[in-house]
């Protein structure tokens, strides 16, 4: 079983040297063997794949989603039995934003139970929010800043983006809205397809921890295992991450 | 024209059941929705819809509402106004099943109740086996993504929530054998998030539905300042 952890990096927002940083920390918070791959759209690296373009003509940019549509590609690459383009059959794989800080070992990450695939469940979100908005595509309660799966577990994704791609982008306002309301199911958690990671695993620098009780903002708390930055509003202040790296 | 509900004793039984619903923690959330749902432009539209339907004279039995939301203004007005006997409500939020179940319990009835059998005998014999004038059903289900085949034939499709989704072209193009008559509505107010995909006209809202034989195409201004954009066609 191959351990893998991913990132992606495509146009300007972030430069090399996040892609590097990122590497970095994972480096010095894994204690068990992984190979370190970014997606990127300047591959250079040999560990670098270059991200495919065949969604580019089915997204409309000027309808002012940000749709990371981009991460669905990893769904796919390299993820049929026998396609061993970069990974070996049965891998595991560890998708990391790159404005993320790490606290503890991501060891944990790999050995978690791969019933099914794990993204970050939102739980500085209000879940009466989450509820009374889901109609209206906002409170999005997952956040796909970290993702955990193994070999081709998260195919029937992509394949559903494939096949609906003009309906899907055209519809939902973010990847993380789209899995919220095909993947995921807020009244029953524990029946989505994607399963949220639990309390005290992940939290947000912008947003808190768990609603309602500990919510303060732009807190460390090493406990956990890693740190989220993004922010939907696109207001990152990425002086301020830079200088927790 | 029709401009009201009739707000019989029944009506007031099951929309009192819904005030009852938002007392539990578990529904809270539903209640801005709820109201809404209730407001006097949802009313509008809904008189609009009906009384262009009933001057068109169109024989109407069964109607299946795309994204139909509470169906709490359209059921009654249908059932009352055109004599519909079988209402489906598809939508593809959960807790729409709950409530618009709740406002509408008098007709009520679940997938089980009706499996396998043939809805035209249902109807022809309503008052016999149900004793209700007309079945309402709910179920969770994403029109865009999913056909409707497997719910039978109907003789309206009626969807007033154009602009919170994709163009029903496409809706067609998954619903090919339905040789039925549209009744679609959308609107020109971009200011909300959710409304994804407004229009500015009638005519545009045509287009988007591949309606090629319009019985009836109108706007209205609503009470909120909204333009309100209306199509009847096949």
């Amino acid at each position: 079983m191959m351990n893998n952890i991913l990132c992606m990096k495509w146009g300007d927002k972030y430069d090399d040297s996040y892609v590097e940083k990122l590497k970095e920390q994972c480096e010095a918070n894994c204690s068990i063997p992984f190979k370190f791959w970014c997606f990127t759209d300047k591959p250079e690296k040999d560990w670098h794949i270059p991200i495919p373009t065949t969604l580019d003509k089915f997204f409309d940019e000027e309808r002012g989603f940000f749709w990371a549509y981009r991460k669905c590609y990893m769904f796919n690459h390299g993820q049929i039995p026998g396609d061993n383009s970069h990974f070996p059959d049965n891998s595991k794989f560890l998708f990391l934003d790159l404005d993320v800080i790490i606290h503890q070992d991501l060891k944990y990450f790999f050995e978690l139970p791969n019933d099914k695939p794990w993204i970050v469940r939102g739980w500085w979100n209000d879940i009466h929010m989450v509820k009374q908005n889901y109609a209206k595509h906002k409170s999005t309660p997952l956040n796909s800043s970290a993702i955990v799966w193994k070999s081709g577990q998260m195919m029937p994704v992509w394949e559903h983006v494939k096949k609906h791609n003009e309906l899907i982008f055209f519809t939902y306002a973010s990847l993380d809205n789209y899995f919220a309301h095909h993947w995921y199911d807020p009244w029953n958690e524990d029946d989505g397809f994607l399963q949220g990671f639990p309390q005290g695993d992940i939290y947000s620098w912008y947003k808190g921890n768990v609603f309602p009780d500990d919510m303060e903002l732009k807190k460390l708390r090493l406990g956990h295992k890693i740190c989220l930055f993004n922010n939907s509003k696109e207001s990152n202040d990425v002086g301020e991450l830079k200088s927790l790296w | 024209m029709v401009d009201h509900i009739k707000f019989t004793t029944e009506i007031a039984e099951d929309w009192k059941s819904v005030l009852s619903l938002l007392h539990h923690d578990e529904y809270n959330h539903c209640i801005k929705r709820i109201r809404d749902a209730s407001s006097t432009s949802q009313l509008q539209s809904k008189l609009w819809l009906v009384s262009e339907i009933v001057n068109l004279n169109i024989d109407v039995e069964k109607v299946v509402l795309l994204a139909g939301w509470y169906a709490n203004f359209i059921t009654p007005l249908l059932i009352d106004e055109l004599g519909v006997k079988y209402i489906l409500n598809l939508d593809s939020d959960p807790d729409v099943k709950t409530i618009s179940y709740k406002f509408n319990k008098r007709y009520k009835i679940d997938h089980d109740q009706i499996e396998n059998q043939d809805m035209n005998h249902i109807i022809r014999n309503l008052r016999e086996v149900f004793d209700v004038a007309c079945l309402y059903r709910c179920e969770i289900h994403n029109v865009m993504f999913e056909p409707i085949k497997n719910y039978g034939d109907f003789d309206l499709i009626i969807n007033t929530s154009c602009e919170h989704m994709f163009p029903m072209s496409r809706f067609r193009k998954l619903n090919r054998s339905k040789n039925c008559i549209y009744v679609l509505q959308s609107s020109n107010d971009r200011q909300y998030d959710d409304h994804i995909n407004c229009v500015d006209s009638a005519d545009e809202l045509a287009d988007q539905a591949d309606i090629v034989d319009t019985m009836y195409s109108g706007e209205m201004k609503l009470s909120n300042n909204m333009t309100r954009y209306m199509v009847i066609g096949k």
